[in-house]
């Protein structure tokens, strides 16, 4: 029986929400479990049933154009959207998600736990991030500070009452709120991935995740999936068959993948910056260790 | 008391409503309407009717249509030429208007299995192009750019393409003299004969023209169907002709509506329209870059049917 068929029918459905702030490994988790469960790697075809905010979702289940819609009264659908994902649905999906974990104004959550299973919730340090997504997103470093240290922070964000892209608007809110608001909620399980550890020891660490997803997988298998998905294999894959979830305006998804870079690429003003605003987390996930 | 009856036709339907629609022109016509629209209460639809889709907002079979919007109203497409609008407290009539003409008549343009492309388009003295795009994708900014260069501006968003004897081609006509244009498109602003309406909801820019003194009134002929998108190339642009169960399938995806043709019962009469349509009209994708600017993309667009 293959892999996929025997573990993700256990969770029928269900929704596992692999939750992070933008360029904290995302894509790289979600094509280490699009390895593991189908065996073979594809960038463009990742074994993720989408994006949270994805618009087209949105307007196919509730058969209206959410352009004209407020964000209030998106936002306060989006349960609902992804209730009916789960209708009939025989096994567990993984959604990405780069929202943070905020309510409606009905006063509902917008991730419903309900339908949820558990979420993998990666967390990065800032430091690293912001050289990352500035990259990704064409913006100097300063701009991507501007970003995480904003508690009103939107990816996706149109002004001016603006509403069409592809996505829906996703509030991030500043980088320490989005951590917060995902690891201190209390209705959907969450399991925390660090990013440091991953690439210290990835075997170790995703074998560690899906102990915790309740998934008996062989580690030969979580082997193979770590060697298909290294970065320079992901980069790889890019450079070969292009990928479709880089931004036009930066000439790589893949950039680096190391953690640690920010000592050559930021200035100690921007560091400053960075730790004045998103101390108390950082210290609680021990980024502020190396300083 | 009778209530004031509005007379419309939009894309091609001829319509009797309660609601105004404006601002659609009022047209009278002669023969009696395709579609009634009334206000009314809305008896609750059973659950678990045989052949039904149940969905959060609708429920869906090839005799009915139940959709509501919360806080503004619940419709009822009975048939296919019934609507029922029960408005919700304190909504108003603006929003109704809205999302009636956009999901409610995109319903019911496929109950009368009108064959309309998510599309803008243009004409020439020769005949027109169709300029399909997934929201987003520049159709609109791109249609109110070529006006802007001289061509004649035709439809903004959704297109109705009939077969004409005595063309012999599939043609089209303006069937809504309202384009939406979000309000940091300036390609109709100060434009002679364009009358800015104001935006299509409150606190929704999206802004409505009136192109009514605008809109060529001749029947044209479809020279070509273009289909745009955007890709994560850093410049450029991807032209190729589509051939084949690529063109059929490409054309269907560009249907308004399309993924409600199944649950409304009409695949198989779509099949064959949009079949006839592929073998009667060529086809060509043009993918730019997000990078490209919009200027350029007139250009190059405007050389092509030049």
């Amino acid at each position: 029986m293959k892999l996929s068929d025997r573990e993700l029918v256990k969770f029928p459905g269900k929704l596992l929400w692999l939750a992070s702030y933008p360029k904290s490994g995302n894509t790289w988790f979600r094509s280490f479990m699009s390895a593991l469960f189908v065996g073979d790697l594809d960038i463009n075809n990742l074994l993720t049933n989408g994006l949270f905010s994805i618009r087209i979702l949105f307007d196919q289940v509730l058969d209206i154009d959410s352009r004209f819609l407020s964000e209030r009264e998106v936002k306060n659908k989006m349960p609902v959207v992804y209730r009916y994902k789960c209708k009939n649905v025989d096994r567990l999906q993984f959604v990405k998600a780069h929202d943070a974990y905020v309510k409606n104004s009905m006063g509902e959550p917008i991730f419903p736990a309900d339908v949820s299973y558990k979420v993998v919730y990666i967390v990065r340090n800032p430091l690293d991030i912001v050289g990352s997504l500035a990259h990704h997103q064409g913006r100097t470093i300063d701009q991507s500070i501007e970003l995480i240290n904003n508690p009103n922070g939107y990816l996706a964000e149109q002004k001016n009452g603006l509403n069409d892209n592809y996505n829906l608007p996703q509030l991030l809110t500043d980088w320490s709120s989005h951590v917060r608001s995902w690891l201190e909620q209390k209705e959907i399980e969450v399991i925390l991935l660090k990013y440091e550890d991953a690439k210290e020891n990835p075997i170790k660490v995703f074998k560690d995740v899906m102990n915790a997803l309740e998934m008996n997988i062989p580690e030969t298998l979580i082997e193979e999936a770590v060697r298909m998905t290294s970065f320079d294999q992901l980069k790889k894959a890019e450079e070969t068959t292009g990928f479709k979830e880089k931004s036009a305006i930066s000439p790589t998804f893949f950039r680096k993948g190391i953690s640690g870079g920010w000592k050559e690429e930021l200035t100690s003003s921007q560091i400053e910056r960075i730790i004045d605003c998103h101390h108390n987390v950082m210290k609680e996930l021990g980024y502020l260790k190396d300083l | 008391m009778t209530e004031k009856i509005y007379t419309y036709v939009y894309y091609g339907l001829r319509i009797h409503s309660e609601i105004s629609l404006q601002p659609l022109p009022e047209i009278a016509f002669i023969q009696g309407p395709d579609i009634h629209i009334k206000f009314g209460k809305i008896t609750r639809i059973e659950e678990g009717l045989e052949d039904t889709v149940y969905k959060p907002n609708t429920i869906i079979n090839q005799r009915i249509f139940y959709w509501y919007v919360d806080d503004i109203a619940e419709f009822l497409i009975v048939g296919k030429e019934k609507v029922i609008i029960n408005q919700a407290d304190e909504s108003k009539l603006e929003d109704i208007r809205v999302f009636l003409l956009d999901t409610i008549m995109g319903v019911l343009f496929i109950k009368h299995e009108k064959i309309i492309l998510h599309a803008s388009c243009v004409a020439t003295d020769t005949g027109a192009y169709v300029f399909c795009s997934n929201a987003s994708e520049g159709k609109s900014t791109l249609a109110a750019n070529l006006a802007r260069k001289g061509f004649s501006f035709v439809e903004d968003n959704r297109c109705l393409l009939t077969w004409n004897n005595d063309l012999n081609s599939f043609s089209v006509i303006n069937q809504d003299p309202i384009a939406s244009l979000w309000s940091n498109n300036l390609a109709f602003e100060n434009f002679k004969g364009v009358d800015k309406i104001g935006p299509v909801r409150k606190n929704i820019e999206k802004i409505d023209y009136n192109l009514s003194s605008l809109v060529p009134t001749e029947v044209k002929s479809v020279k070509k169907i273009f289909i745009i998108d955007m890709n994560k190339s850093d410049k450029g642009f991807v032209h190729k002709k589509i051939f084949g169960i690529d063109k059929f399938d490409l054309l269907l995806s560009y249907v308004n509506f399309n993924y409600l043709i199944k649950d409304l019962g009409k695949d198989e009469q779509y099949f064959k329209k949009v079949m006839s349509l592929a073998r009667a009209i060529p086809v060509e994708l043009i993918s730019r870059s997000e990078m490209t600017p919009i200027s350029e993309f007139v250009t190059y667009i405007s050389n092509e049917i030049v």
